[in-house]
């Protein structure tokens, strides 16, 4: 009888367990993507034009309220310094917009048409963040008409302007212009100001994942068997901040596709592996930044809903590092691969 | 033997006594239930079979993040930073070597073994969950609450003097809504420090000053709140001594013994290496549980120290009186009630087994009524709450309000059901706010009940009880 009760003990778990287990088996559960990026592609395709040297070709277009060492446009080590001086509201500058002081460059680009290499890409930053300080972008057609492209307020770090030149003009193009000035405040007197530039190019499609970075290091970005990789060197201090951005192609229900997974490994503790999502150009939420003790792939999976972000499509996603401890005269390296927005099925 | 002849054999009376002799159930037992060992094992089957149909079915977050600590801990030889304690990773981590061969453990935390990681970090568990062999990792993931719970019916029935009330006592245990609730739904081990609390109790009505020092050590080494009678205890203990000197050695000889669990606990430790769980610190603030570079961060807050838990629950969690507006002047309800607690310990003499757990009893109703808690800890209380029924009829009324209410109570921690409740017309949070209302009303009242009863002279109890109605 002492068997009877024993058994009880243990058979009836097991009995109970394997019924459970027959009769509701758990489902099991899996991710379906619904937006994918394996390769991070961050090169060029198709790039028919570009000026990575600016020592020649470049001509004045317009200028306004400067003398003849205030302005200009140097080449320097590879790098474009086109520079304009503010002394505050310009009385000779009587069209519109008036008062205003700046310079403009042109360069000849051959005869390029925009259906086929439709994206203008500058590579640029400026010296000054005021809000005064416009970046100005034309292009002209092949009847002589310059058309403008876009404007933009200036910024210090590295970044890659992109310009879909389709929504401008679907026909040749000949000429492309930069211009420099205090077009958001003819007031603006803070002095010489310069913009430096080292990339101009003409292509149809520009790299997918362009970095951003402050001047005061180094940084680089490559892929490579589907592998992103971000880089950094110099005087690495705390809070230094690298991103990767990617603008295009991201048009999908953020709401279905709401888990964002990708794996990524850190060169060392002192970096912290940085994911912010743009709904908006006005609109970053962070949502993930994670430092990690070895150098191994680690898998994120981020509900998005949890940030309260959803809509239609992405504006921006960028992939960046941060450092998180003062490294000197040091290197941090974060590498990316298989970032997917995905549905779950739980 | 069949199936069915094997259960309806142990159905058959002659088959309990049998048991019970070969085990030697008696000796376990307290001599004045000795005679009812057949009654005993009865109840104990019912209750075995209860909790049985229970363990595997559900699992809530907070079993699958205790478990993966022991996991951790069996695989990396590390220990995983949390707010619970390290002795129930060394509990866990065992409890699944011994299981390792069946079962799917790899499987289950394979986001830990493949370095995946989920912000926030409730979405792994319907991952882990979703693995096949679940139902058999639940249940003997629960196996100790349940050693510990048979473990603690048979120490209440030494509590008891008297055979009847004795033998009401396991019924009540065997069948307790919150014991099964929080044991085997939520899968909290706040079993294992109550069987502690109750083996305290245990050693106290044996006159064992120090074994029931040691019990309330181990108590504290799984649950912190232990630690807060520790020194009432030593207070009674100590004034049984004369002379300042050697109530100072008694003192100072029962706080070692205590502490001896929870040191040897914080000392192992320190000597295993840190598990290092990255944590997301784009997330919000009370998510940020991990490492972030080589900072640990606890709810957020860097660096917590091992008694952090102690000033986050008992203090933050307590209500609190703002005196004068625009002054930072704020009197913390807990340690209002604890500060009383201390008194009433140092004025009062003679303290029976039956006035200590009476007090202890009051101590907590006091503080779950004006103190937020996590349901779990409502366990804390059960036996001695069985024991007050046992004790005493009157309060079986009582009781019974207070588990429906408990069970509103819950309801803070299930959010999807907010909406539900509004969909049909009950504002959801302030329904269960006024439920929870009336359970600190019912739980001061059965305090202030139980104070009238061990404090007030008995002509004052006899015009008290004259006055009312049962």
């Amino acid at each position: 009888m002492l068997t009877s009760v024993i058994l009880l003990i243990v058979l009836a778990p097991v009995l109970y367990l394997g019924l459970l287990n027959t009769f509701l088996p758990p489902s099991e559960s899996r991710f379906y993507s619904g937006f994918q990026d394996t390769t991070f592609q961050t090169r060029f395709e198709g790039l028919v034009w570009t000026d990575k040297n600016f020592t020649d070709g470049w001509t004045v277009l317009w200028e306004s309220g400067q003398t003849n060492e205030s302005a200009g446009f140097l080449a320097e080590d590879g790098v474009g310094d086109l520079y304009a001086t503010f002394n505050g509201y310009n009385p000779f500058q009587a069209e519109a917009p008036s008062g205003v002081s700046g310079i403009e460059f042109q360069k000849s680009v051959g005869s390029i048409n925009t259906t086929i290499y439709p994206y203008l890409v500058v590579r640029l930053r400026a010296s000054s963040s005021d809000s005064a300080l416009a970046l100005s972008f034309k292009v002209k057609d092949y009847e002589g008409v310059w058309r403008p492209v876009a404007r933009h307020h200036a910024f210090t770090s590295w970044e890659n302007l992109e310009f879909d030149l389709r929504k401008i003009y679907n026909r040749t193009i000949t000429h492309v212009s930069i211009r420099l000035s205090n077009e958001f405040d003819p007031y603006y007197d803070e002095g010489i100001q310069h913009v430096y530039i080292e990339q101009v190019a003409i292509c149809r499609e520009p790299p997918r994942w362009t970095l951003s970075y402050e001047p005061s290091i180094n940084a680089s970005i490559s892929s490579q068997d589907g592998i992103l990789k971000i880089c950094g060197r110099g005087n690495l201090s705390t809070n230094t901040l690298i991103t990767s951005k990617r603008l295009s192609e991201l048009t999908f229900n953020l709401t279905k596709y709401k888990y964002l997974k990708v794996s990524i490994s850190t060169s060392s503790i002192d970096v912290a592996a940085r994911i912010v999502i743009w709904t908006h150009s006005t609109q970053p939420y962070t949502v993930l930044l994670k430092t990690y003790n070895d150098k191994e792939w680690h898998t994120e999976i981020v509900d998005l809903s949890y940030f309260e972000i959803s809509g239609n499509e992405l504006y921006i996603i960028e992939l960046g590092w941060i450092q998180v401890y003062d490294s000197i005269n040091s290197n941090s390296t974060i590498y990316y691969k298989e970032l997917s927005f995905n549905e779950a099925e739980v | 033997m069949s199936l069915k002849k094997t259960f309806t054999a142990i159905l058959k009376k002659d088959a309990i006594s049998s048991f019970s002799k070969k085990i030697e159930l008696g000796r376990m037992l307290p001599e004045t239930v000795r005679s009812y060992k057949t009654t005993i094992v009865k109840w104990m089957i019912i209750g075995f079979l209860i909790r049985v149909a229970i363990m595997p079915l559900f699992s809530e977050p907070d079993m699958i993040d205790i478990a993966s600590m022991g996991f951790v801990l069996k695989e990396t030889h590390q220990l995983l930073p949390s707010g619970y304690p390290a002795l129930i990773s060394y509990l866990f981590a065992t409890l699944y070597v011994i299981f390792d061969p069946v079962l799917p453990l790899n499987m289950i935390f394979s986001d830990i073994t493949s370095n995946t990681s989920y912000t926030p970090s409730r979405l792994c568990y319907p991952f882990r969950l979703s693995e096949p062999g679940i139902f058999a990792f639940i249940f003997v993931s629960k196996l100790p609450y349940l050693i510990f719970d048979f473990a603690l019916a048979l120490l209440l029935l030494h509590l008891i003097d008297n055979e009847k009330k004795g033998l009401l006592v396991l019924k009540l245990w065997m069948i307790n809504p919150v014991s099964l609730y929080v044991s085997y739904y939520v899968g909290q081990f706040d079993v294992i420090p109550v069987f502690f609390l109750a083996l305290m109790l245990y050693f106290f009505k044996k006159k064992k000053a120090e074994w029931a020092m040691l019990s309330l050590g181990l108590t504290s080494a799984f649950k912190i709140f232990g630690l807060l009678l520790a020194l009432p205890l030593s207070l009674i203990f100590v004034k049984e001594n004369r002379g300042s000197i050697a109530r100072m050695k008694r003192a100072v000889k029962l706080v070692g013994v205590t502490l001896l669990p929870l040191v040897l606990v914080i000392l192992t430790s320190f000597l295993i290496p840190a598990y290092y769980i990255s944590a997301n610190a784009a997330g919000f603030s009370f998510d940020l549980n991990g490492f972030f570079g080589k900072t640990r961060y606890d709810r957020g807050r860097p660096s917590p120290s091992y008694f952090s838990g102690l000033f986050f629950y008992f203090i933050d969690y307590s209500s609190r009186l703002a005196t004068f507006p625009s002054f930072i002047d704020v009197i913390y309800l807990f340690p209002l009630i604890y500060g009383l607690f201390l008194l009433g310990v140092i004025h009062w003499r003679n303290w029976s087994f039956e006035r200590f757990w009476k007090v202890i009893l009051v101590f907590f109703l006091v503080y779950f009524s004006t103190s937020l808690f996590h349901t779990q800890w409502f366990l804390w209380v059960q036996p001695l709450l069985v024991l007050l029924i046992v004790e005493n009829r009157k309060f079986l009324s009582l009781y019974l309000a207070s588990i429906p209410l408990y069970f509103v109570y819950t309801l803070y921690w299930y959010p999807g059901l907010e909406p539900l409740m509004n969909s049909i017309g009950l504002p959801g949070i302030q329904t269960v706010n006024l439920f929870r209302s009336f359970l600190s009303a019912l739980l001061i009242f059965t305090a202030l009940l139980i104070v009238i009863q061990i404090f007030i002279p008995e002509r004052i109890q006899k015009i008290v009880k004259k006055n009312t109605c049962d």
